[in-house]
């Protein structure tokens, strides 16, 4: 638990364990209140997040460390050189960066502002703070001779859903010379957590005024409820300024208005409006509430907390005090219902009906509760505990309007006990094995966002994460010990990118090669897994592991790699192992790449790090196919060209394969359609082929032309 | 009236940072970076904001075609809605290279068939490949400048001297949609007819592209 103290200058945090024990204390300069713990129990914190006259600080996110206090990394925002005083860079930092952390501990940043000297949108990796900008459309504007220009597009803040997901509204804007929008279309930005990015749009204009982005919170089925204002250039207000969409599958089902008529709007400390806070309840419902009010334009009232259908927005219940309350929701409770404050009338709690009850005030802060199901109120004293006022709704994913006791903007229920989802996508199917058209084994049923199968017991290799370069570059299983070294490389599973193209096969490959690290061991060898997911991971697997005196084993995707024109007709074909399910050229082994692997020659000490006697199967689809590789203009396969760079027999399949618990001489099938094997020991790489006439793995060698059969 | 967040004094900076914006823009999308040291990728950019357009459904009305028709040498102002192409939501850049002059920008891809006007979905064929990718070829040329004539109304094109804009050397393609997208313009299409036919071609489409997402 952390106590953040600023006094405007400079800010203490303290860190005390659940029982009230102090851990440490460390003095910061000014931090902003968008501070947020981070996935690994440290403290994401925001420096220097001020705009004053001859500022000399850039902005700064801190990820500070749990038991230490001390600083992981940081990320500095970048002034605007020129801009400052007398020609000094500005740094102007008036909008705070909003940040939603995901369960693997990446952190999603979306920075609003012009000058806020950082990537629109990024992705940073919570472990080493290195960070990915994902791009955000510009905006276009006119300037007074008419050159059009790119410039920011107002963006929200981002939540992570309970499967990992991640989403962000932006608005993109043209404006004319005369400031004038003459359009702007607000999008949805969902980034899969395997890394897919789709945005949708939500709602268009061209009656010059904004869409500012609001606030979103998931339904905990797969869907969201986005949601915006609208806000006139002439300064007027709308009727119903605050709208909403429910998005489901990457498709805008219903569209309403909040039910919210101010005569004025409220706005923040970035002068823009105040969006409705919003928790997700149960049966459907969500709660709403727009804080303060100068008066609601139908009845002269103040703020409401209102209970609403998610997927109509049809009203159930509404409580509105007059304007002199400011109200805020602090948690969905036990009852279906809603625990707010009113700072008129004090802590108050609303059942599924509206009926309320007023539980009295409390002297501090607005009340927040705690992963421990504790309350706390910070004031002027420090930390103080509540006995708790109300039952909370353990269960629910989007329970406070950031989500969750630790404020992430993550939905994440209190207890993972009692947990509920209705969501399809969420329930584990039976996996089926089948073959493409390629021959390439694979898992049916599973979507690439769902979590793998529980490894299968007495599986090391299935526990092994991927490679986490530069601080992490082999992820193996300890050495054995025993004659001969074997190296066994695992690839990444596979993604299920479309129909007739599940390429996710679970745990299967680390089961085969499970199988074979035993098969090893048993006789007495030193067999050491190593997963990999691009060229790189391979080399490293291949060079930090001492001499491979035995061989080396590669479980994982292969085959053909097309190429085609935008007209869809094929101009190159290649084969390529594919030792990461992500894009890029260095997730794959290829005829362009594959002499990156070379160097394993000599690497040794001046020899090569594969005994004489190694060699390497390729245990994937058709490495071993034998085309004319148009990107080297020779006929050729891949597990030739890797034969030649490593100066080492390769063997390798001309066919697809499949998954059995009986190896290749016992397996009674053709082909893998249709099969289940179990998440089980043991497992089998089996090539496609009548039953006891299954073709072997081709021979190449680094001096023959073409592998051959063996 | 002023936006809310746009005060004089603001409006000042963001006009003096949308500057400095294009600057750094500017350094992106040069073709002769390689001199100032600027990472020239602007090509596989072009490529990912198109692919980002398709993944957002825009190339499917005419207006996005329009705008998307900047992206080609060769544009077809003509926005085919006959039959649009379905790809997998998931796709990303395969290979890159770029000599100054002309750049090849591979995007790994799936064919996930196509629909055509009367919402009927057509699977894609079978292929031996495991995975797929389009090749487009990039080259280099004059960047331009929009700004209006002496009527105050004809907007006119002028050359931005040194600065050089990668396009498309090939006619677009069909228009296309990842699978998402193409899942809401079924949506839209679907409330937009009365013809039991297209809805019951409709209903199936979306059965099928539902599994996909």
């Amino acid at each position: 638990m952390y106590l953040i103290q600023s006094n405007g200058t400079t800010a203490v945090v303290q860190a005390y364990t659940g029982d009230g024990q102090q851990m440490w204390q460390n003095n910061f300069p000014v931090l902003n209140a968008n501070n947020v713990p981070d996935a690994n129990g440290g403290l994401l914190i925001v420096e220097n997040q001020t705009c004053t006259n001859g500022q000399t600080q850039s902005m700064s996110i801190v990820d500070v460390d749990p038991t230490t206090g001390q600083p992981l990394w940081q990320i500095n925002a970048a002034g605007i050189p020129g801009e400052g005083q007398g020609g000094a860079t500005l740094y102007c930092f008036p909008d705070a960066p909003q940040m939603a952390v995901r369960g693997d501990g990446t952190i999603a940043i979306s920075a609003p502002g012009n000058t806020s000297g950082l990537p629109e949108f990024e992705l940073v990796n919570g472990t080493t703070g290195s960070a990915g900008a994902i791009s955000i459309p510009p905006s276009l504007f006119m300037d007074e001779f008419g050159n059009v220009i790119q410039g920011y597009s107002p963006i929200g803040a981002p939540i992570v859903d309970s499967s990992d997901n991640t989403y962000v509204e932006y608005e993109v804007r043209n404006v004319n010379s005369a400031n004038q929008i003459t359009s702007a279309v607000l999008y949805l930005m969902e980034i899969e957590e395997a890394g897919p990015i789709t945005s949708i749009q939500l709602s268009s204009t061209t009656s010059n005024e904004n869409m500012f982005p609001g606030r979103i919170i998931p339904d905990g089925q797969g869907g969201v409820l986005a949601t915006w204002v609208i806000v006139p250039s002439n300064g007027s207000i709308p009727a119903n300024p605050y709208q909403a969409a429910y998005v489901i599958s990457g498709a805008v089902t219903a569209s309403y208005s909040l039910p919210f008529t101010p005569r004025n709007f409220v706005l923040g400390p970035d002068s823009l409006p105040l969006s409705p806070s919003l928790v997700l309840g149960e049966n459907g419902v969500a709660f709403a509430t727009d804080g303060a009010s100068t008066g609601d334009i139908t009845n002269g009232q103040g703020p409401k907390i209102v209970s609403f259908n998610f997927a109509s927005g049809a009203v159930n219940w509404t409580y509105q005090p007059s304007t002199q309350s400011a109200l805020s929701i602090i948690a969905t409770t036990s009852s279906a219902g809603v625990a707010i404050n009113d700072s008129q009338n004090g802590l108050m709690q609303f059942d599924s009906d509206g009926n309320a009850t007023t539980t009295g005030t409390t002297s501090g802060g607005i009340p927040q509760y705690s992963w421990t199901q504790n309350w706390y109120t910070q004031g002027g004293v420090g930390l103080s505990q509540l006995a708790p006022p109300f039952g909370l709704d353990p269960g629910g994913i989007w329970a406070t309007p950031n989500g969750n006791p630790s404020q992430s903007s993550a939905a994440i229920p209190l207890c993972e006990c009692f947990a509920q989802s209705t969501d399809p996508t969420q329930t584990p199917e039976n996996p089926a094995i089948k073959l493409t058209s390629t021959g390439t084994a694979m898992r049916t049923g599973q979507s690439p966002v769902l979590a793998q199968p529980a490894a299968a017991s007495n599986c090391p290799v299935c526990t092994l994460p991927a490679p986490n370069p530069p601080s992490q570059t082999t992820s193996c299983t300890a050495p054995t010990g025993g004659q001969s070294t074997f190296v066994i490389l695992v690839g990444d599973p596979g993604i299920n990118v479309a129909t007739g193209h599940e390429h996710n096969v679970g745990d299967l490959f680390n089961l085969a090669a499970q199988t074979q690290a035993n098969s090893l061991q048993s006789q007495g060898n030193n067999a050491i897994a190593c997963r990999v997911s691009t060229i790189q991971d391979v080399y490293h697997a291949l060079t930090l592991n001492g001499s491979i005196s035995g061989g080396v084993y590669y479980f994982g995707h292969s085959g053909v790699f097309d190429i085609l024109t935008a007209a869809k007709v094929r101009i190159s074909r290649t084969t390529n192992v594919f030792v990461g399910q992500a894009s890029g050229s260095n997730t794959n082994i290829t005829a362009l790449n594959v002499n990156f692997l070379s160097p394993i020659q000599t690497a040794n000490a001046g020899g090569n790090f594969l005994g004489p006697n190694a060699a390497m199967t390729i245990n994937g689809c058709q490495a071993g196919l034998t085309v004319f590789d148009t990107s080297v203009n020779q006929y050729a396969s891949i597990a030739q060209l890797i034969s030649v760079n490593i100066a080492r027999g390769v063997f390798a399949y001309d066919v697809g394969i499949y998954f059995s618990q009986l190896d290749a001489q016992q397996d009674q099938h053709i082909r893998g359609v249709g099969l289940y094997p179990p998440d089980a020991l043991p497992m089998y790489v089996v090539p496609e082929g009548s039953p006891g006439q299954k073709p072997g793995p081709l021979a190449c060698t680094p001096t023959q032309p073409y592998c051959v059969k063996n | 009236m002023s936006l809310p967040n746009e005060d004089k004094t603001k409006g000042r900076r963001v006009r003096d940072f949308v500057l400095a914006l294009i600057v750094a823009i500017a350094c992106a999308t040069t073709a002769s970076s390689q001199t100032s040291g600027c990472l020239d990728d602007a090509p596989a950019k072009n490529i990912e904001l198109l692919w980002a357009m398709a993944a957002r459904g825009e190339l499917l009305t005419p207006e996005g075609w329009h705008r998307a028709s900047g992206y080609f040498a060769k544009p077809n102002e003509q926005h085919d809605d006959k039959v649009i192409e379905v790809m997998s939501g998931y796709y990303g850049l395969n290979s890159y290279s770029n000599d100054g002059k002309v750049a090849t920008v591979d995007m790994e891809f799936t064919d996930a068939g196509k629909i055509d006007s009367s919402l009927h979905y057509t699977p894609p064929k079978e292929t031996e490949a495991y995975k797929t990718a389009f090749r487009y070829k990039l080259v280099a040329g004059p960047a331009y400048i929009a700004w209006y004539g002496p009527d105050g109304k004809a907007v006119q094109q002028k050359a931005i001297p040194g600065e050089k804009a990668w396009l498309i050397d090939s006619p677009p393609p069909r228009p296309w949609a990842t699978v998402n997208a193409a899942i809401r313009y079924v949506l839209e299409m679907r409330n937009k007819t009365n013809d039991p036919i297209i809805k019951k071609n409709a209903d199936e489409t979306l059965s099928i592209l539902l599994k996909m997402h």
